[in-house]
């Protein structure tokens, strides 16, 4: 099981990293970044064989983001060893400007439409939206139709 | 420029994982975290009902060697507390919502679980500071009646009263202000998101 949890974070840390800068409040990064991590983890069984990974990652790291309440009592340890270890950047990277344009449009949207979004360049089917947002796959065609137009309207000519 | 142009760029930088650290003692980590959340969360609840279940003995030893009717009363309802009072909080931890299900349903299962703590500390007067009140006010009360049946209020008790009214008061007041800055403000991020995913 710690293989398969290992094999799995390694390839989603880039999504889990950007859903949790995406979501958190400014200095939260770390917390939320962890709290994902921790339930994956105590998901993980329920993943088994149910769903691809990328719709059960997304499914778990967006109701966690959505849903996150800074904790008083934080979970030091893992804290430690998650910055120590994992996080040499806390924010996604930022090296080029078409990935600022990106961030920009996405701040601009709200939860809902930037989870479409997101789910949407990382090449998801509007099934496998569906089944994360829990909408109907038109209903997804119509959001990315739309958002695809604000999009087009801010940047053209770019 | 479209957007379908940075769908590429897109899935290299989050598939590509930034950093290239061994996640070993990230999962140990992990593992020990959960396991301590676990025996936290089993800590609490075996406490919640052991603290209720030891006292029932008690009030029932009280009730049988009561001083008068106003001490069984008030006896009759401390028991009736420690039954009801850990049912109460049982019951507001039962709904469950796995993180793995679709956002829309895990929100509408967190705005119920969220709803119903909320409305549990709000009410926490009737279902839990009433009982427990009346029922020491009637045991100690109780304890001081006369041949007659009437009590008879001594210093020493209204003192007692006096700290106990402050209290009640304050566990009251501390209760409300719980509902209202930890739940208050979560369920309105719940109902915000939930709106916006019913919207077109």
């Amino acid at each position: 099981m710690h293989i398969e949890f290992e094999q799995m974070i390694v390839k989603s840390q880039g999504r889990i990293r950007y859903i949790a800068s995406r979501y958190c409040h400014e200095g939260e990064f770390d917390d939320m970044y962890q709290e994902i991590l921790l339930q994956l983890w105590r998901s993980f069984d329920s993943f088994q064989g149910q769903a691809s990974r990328e719709t059960w990652v997304y499914k778990v790291a967006l109701n966690t983001a959505c849903t996150f309440v800074k904790k008083a009592v934080k979970h030091k340890d893992l804290k430690q060893s998650v910055s120590r270890d994992t996080i040499s950047v806390t924010e996604p990277a930022q090296n080029n400007c078409q990935a600022e344009i990106l961030n920009t449009f996405m701040n601009q949207l709200n939860d809902t439409d930037a989870s479409i979004l997101m789910m949407y360049l990382d090449g998801l089917s509007s099934d496998e939206c569906a089944e994360v947002i829990g909408i109907s796959a038109s209903a997804v065609r119509s959001r990315i139709k739309r958002i695809k137009i604000e999009f087009e309207n801010q940047y053209i000519g770019d | 420029m479209k957007l379908d142009d940075l769908k590429q760029d897109w899935q290299e930088a989050v598939v590509t994982p930034p950093t290239t650290d061994d996640f070993t003692k990230v999962i140990a980590m992990l593992e020990q975290q959960t396991t301590k959340i676990d025996k936290e969360i089993k800590r609490r609840d075996i406490l919640e009902i052991s603290i209720a279940v030891l006292l029932i003995p008690v009030w029932i030893y009280g009730l049988v060697n009561s001083a008068g009717t106003l001490q069984s009363i008030g006896l009759i309802i401390a028991i009736l507390s420690c039954i009801y009072i850990p049912y109460r909080l049982l019951k507001a931890k039962k709904i469950n919502s796995p993180k793995s299900t679709s956002i829309k349903s895990f929100l509408e299962n967190e705005k119920q679980k969220v709803s119903q703590q909320k409305q549990l500390l709000e009410s926490v007067a009737t279902w839990y500071i009433a009982p427990l009140t009346v029922s020491i006010i009637f045991i100690t009360l109780g304890a001081t009646v006369d041949e007659s049946g009437m009590p008879h209020l001594n210093s020493q008790l209204i003192t007692y009263y006096a700290f106990l009214s402050m209290l009640v008061v304050g566990a009251y007041f501390l209760n409300k202000r719980s509902a209202k800055k930890k739940f208050a403000p979560l369920l309105t991020k719940i109902e915000q998101r939930l709106s916006e995913l019913n919207s077109q």
